[in-house]
């Protein structure tokens, strides 16, 4: 209220609580990182299970692959691929929910049956389902993992919709004409978009999280592709000759769900306020 | 509690046994309808000829009408049978029983561990104010918990194994050394369970903290001592031993990873193996005991929460 009030609005949340925008950095290097070293080809694989020296900074693996440029690449799959189901979630979700909670009547009543059955069991599990369908592939990882959170986002937006659907302006927006479509982008989702992207955030964190591990435990499919979760799986069968590669490889994923869960507990705190 | 077992839990016991079927229905069509085919995995390896794959597809059924499959399936599981594995012939009901033994107890020390460990730190952390002012320790309480809770569990793991090689080289005694192998996954567990259990205790004590009846108990000249900071957390407890029953699936997933990085043969190991290769059997089975499990931690901590909030008690 005193000093801060001649700071930019920025400057004084930076300032106040850094956190969020060291998360942010962090996550668009590791982006900015994949990107560029996309744009070139692969380094030639040397001699394996070097120690990090001047020419591979990481050392190189098993098949002599240069540890750093596989740990960049793979960070921006791993980020990608948690992107991907977190949206899926989300959008599937999104609808379920948005449709149960502003239809109401019988289709809302369907619908949250189906939700409570869904969120009865883990998303790991319905997951597990998906993939024993589909084998092991990088698509069905984000799949299996994209359907199984699903209903945890279904049940979030029936709750949200179901709430704002009662409110003034909608039923001002109906009294005015405006279609059902119309309501619910024009003025159902704009009203829930803050939650809605803050536990998305928080969502995305999971995702990131299992899509390591279904990776670390093989359902990944092709090993040619760098990954964090499948790289830690391979460090981890050579700890013994080269342990900072399972250290690296650990520690930068630990690092990314660090920075994703407090940018999401940052952006539903900002919401709640 | 009127009765000892109140009418909602037996309709809600009856609710689950649903959803467990339905999990165990689901995984039968996906895995039926679904591409991995564990026999074409055989001729691939060069482990069966072709014709020696047709006659193992009509000796194990699959060749039939799905919805043969699915009836002939069922009324073996109401007769307690769960099938043979695809791969190794055995008795599935028997593999369970053998992999459970090392993962029954995995589970149950790694959730204690993060129950304990989740709600003391959560309790430090829990000592600052609304502002988020507060003692450097619980500063410090409340940034491990969010660094503890976002540790793969397979690092975490992998760490704990190697830093306890040295101990493993010494000549121990029997008893102690399996207590190591079971003490190490599960903190590797705990670590990263506990620190997500820490994280809603601390929320949910600063919260209780600020609750009315405490205001109330104050008033009424209650002591600020030992036995107020009980009722706090007793309120506190509820919500998160809530949480900690959610915790279970991650428990879930965790007890697949730690298996594999500690070479446990136990139900999680056997789970992925069974998915990686297609054991229809197998996989039916473990997925419905999955859910089963997960139902089972999530009764439990809703019947430990009314036991410990009178107000959870009187409202249900």
């Amino acid at each position: 209220m005193n000093a801060s009030k001649t700071r930019t609005a920025l400057y004084s949340t930076a300032a106040r609580d850094p956190r969020p925008w060291a998360a942010f950095v962090w996550i668009a290097l590791l982006l900015a990182g994949g990107v560029f070293v996309g744009l070139f080809p692969a380094p030639a694989a040397g001699t394996p299970l070097q120690p990090p020296n001047a020419s591979h900074w990481l050392g190189t693996d098993l098949l002599g692959r240069d540890f750093g440029w596989r740990m960049i690449a793979g960070g921006a799959r791993t980020f990608l691929s948690a992107f991907g189901s977190a949206v899926l979630s989300i959008l599937l979700g999104g609808v379920w929910g948005i449709t149960a909670g502003f239809a109401g009547g019988w289709i809302d009543r369907v619908l949250s049956r189906l939700m409570e059955a869904a969120l009865a069991v883990p998303a790991l599990i319905l997951g597990l389902v998906i993939l024993a369908a589909l084998g092991p592939g990088e698509a069905a990882v984000i799949l299996a993992l994209g359907l199984g959170g699903a209903a945890t986002f279904a049940r979030l937006l029936r709750a949200e919709a179901g709430q704002i659907r009662g409110r003034e302006y909608m039923l001002a927006a109906r009294m005015l004409g405006a279609g059902k479509i119309r309501r619910v982008f024009r003025h159902l989702l704009p009203n829930i978009s803050g939650p809605l992207a803050a536990y998305g955030a928080l969502h995305f964190g999971w995702a990131m999280v299992n899509v390591a591990s279904l990776n670390f435990l093989g359902f990944g499919g092709a090993p040619s592709a760098p990954e964090w979760g499948r790289m830690l799986a391979e460090a981890r069968l050579v700890f013994g000759q080269a342990p900072w590669q399972a250290m690296a490889a650990g520690a930068a994923l630990a690092l990314t769900i660090v920075a994703v869960q407090q940018t999401g507990e940052w952006w539903l705190e900002k919401n709640r306020r | 509690m009127g009765t000892i077992i109140p009418m909602r839990y037996i309709r809600r016991i009856l609710e689950n046994l649903v959803v467990v079927w339905v999990v165990a229905t689901l995984a039968f069509f996906a895995l039926r309808l679904g591409r991995v085919d564990p026999l074409a995995a055989l001729t691939a390896q060069g482990l069966a000829t072709q014709e020696q794959t047709v006659e193992m597809r009509h000796t194990l059924g699959l060749d039939r009408p799905l919805l043969d499959q699915y009836a002939e399936y069922f009324r073996g599981v109401l007769r307690g049978e769960l099938g043979r594995s695809i791969f190794s012939g055995q008795d599935v009901a028997g593999m369970i029983g053998e992999a459970a033994a090392y993962t029954v107890p995995l589970a149950v020390l790694a959730w204690g561990l993060s129950v304990a460990f989740g709600l003391s730190l959560g309790a430090v952390a829990s000592r600052r104010d609304s502002r988020g002012r507060g003692k450097g320790i619980s500063r410090i309480a409340s940034a491990a918990l969010a660094a503890g809770a976002a540790t793969p569990v397979a690092w975490s793991g992998l760490i704990l194994l190697w830093a306890a090689v040295p101990l493993f080289t010494q000549p121990l005694p029997d008893p102690m050394r399996e207590g190591l192998r079971l003490l190490l996954p599960a903190s590797a567990l705990a670590l990263t369970v506990g620190s997500s259990i820490g994280r809603a205790a601390e929320t949910s004590i600063r919260e209780s903290r600020g609750e009315l009846f405490q205001l109330a108990m104050r008033a009424h000249g209650f002591p600020r001592g030992l036995s107020a900071d009980w009722r706090i957390l007793r309120a506190a407890i509820a919500p998160v031993l809530a949480l900690a029953g959610m915790e279970a699936a991650f428990l879930l997933g965790g007890t697949m990873i730690t298996e594999v990085v500690f070479a446990r043969p136990g139900l999680g190991r056997m789970l992925v193996d069974a998915v990686l290769r297609g054991d229809y059997p197998v996989v039916q089975a473990l997925l419905a005991l999955a859910a089963l499990g997960y139902i089972l931690f999530g009764m439990i901590a809703d019947f430990s929460a009314a036991m410990l909030d009178p107000r959870m008690r009187e409202a249900s």
